[in-house]
């Protein structure tokens, strides 16, 4: 998934007005960024590979780290721990736990059992793999979500002027393309 | 330059410049809905 993060900033934007945007965003991308970061540093590993239909799909092999329960749900703690004792920031404490952890919780749904434990402990890995056995019903699910989370953005936002308002739905549906631009650098 | 690392960089440009546009829009929309 890779629209419905960004989606799910917006719904948490509309439910807590004065978090700014970059942080929610941040939040809801950390895990992504956390993976790019060590990925690119060699610690965590990925491939990407040719289906039977065709399709190219990410192989996340080797990411005990980034997208691990324990270290999704660690990081969310942390954020907690560290924004409930700000002074000016503290309401800043339960969006953006909520944003860290529903990156783990929305690859979860979407991605095939790839999703480590911990780089310790049990050898389980998680993901119930919608995206992986029904590819439409996946898309279908992505677009549904970015449309209710925009919907929800936009109800708190409809003094604003419209073109504007849809520009966001527009970059978000372009944002489930991106699928297909990597079938193009395959 | 392998498909991993093309994706990569395509992959970190798309975060940077998509939370960056959604940043600066959801900002002007922050102060026209205030007008």
């Amino acid at each position: 998934m890779f629209a419905g993060h960004f989606a799910f900033a917006f719904a948490l934007k509309a439910r807590y007005r004065t978090v700014p945007m970059w942080a929610l965003l941040l939040a809801t991308n950390l895990c992504d960024a956390v993976w790019l970061i060590l990925t690119a540093r060699g610690v965590e590993h990925f491939r990407l590979y040719l289906t039977l239909a065709g399709v190219v799909r990410i192989d996340l092999y080797d990411v005990p780290y980034s997208h691990s329960l324990f270290w999704a749900a660690m990081s969310a703690l942390l954020v907690y721990l560290l924004f409930v004792r700000a002074e000016h920031e503290r309401h800043w404490a339960v969006p953006l736990s909520i944003a860290v952890f529903s990156h783990w919780t929305l690859d979860w749904l979407m991605s095939a059992p790839l999703l480590p434990f911990a780089n310790f402990g049990p050898a389980v890995k998680f993901g119930l793999g919608l995206a992986e056995l029904f590819p439409y019903a996946g898309l279908l699910f992505e677009l549904l979500f970015v449309l209710a989370c925009w919907w929800v953005y936009d109800r708190q936002v409809k003094t604003a002027p419209r073109w504007e308002r849809k520009i966001i739905l527009v970059m978000l549906l372009l944002a489930l393309s991106a699928p297909q631009v990597l079938q193009r650098l395959y | 330059m392998t498909p991993e690392t093309k994706f990569l960089i395509f992959y970190a440009l798309s975060l940077v410049l998509l939370s960056a546009f959604f940043c600066w829009l959801e900002h002007r929309l922050h102060q026209r809905e205030r007008k």
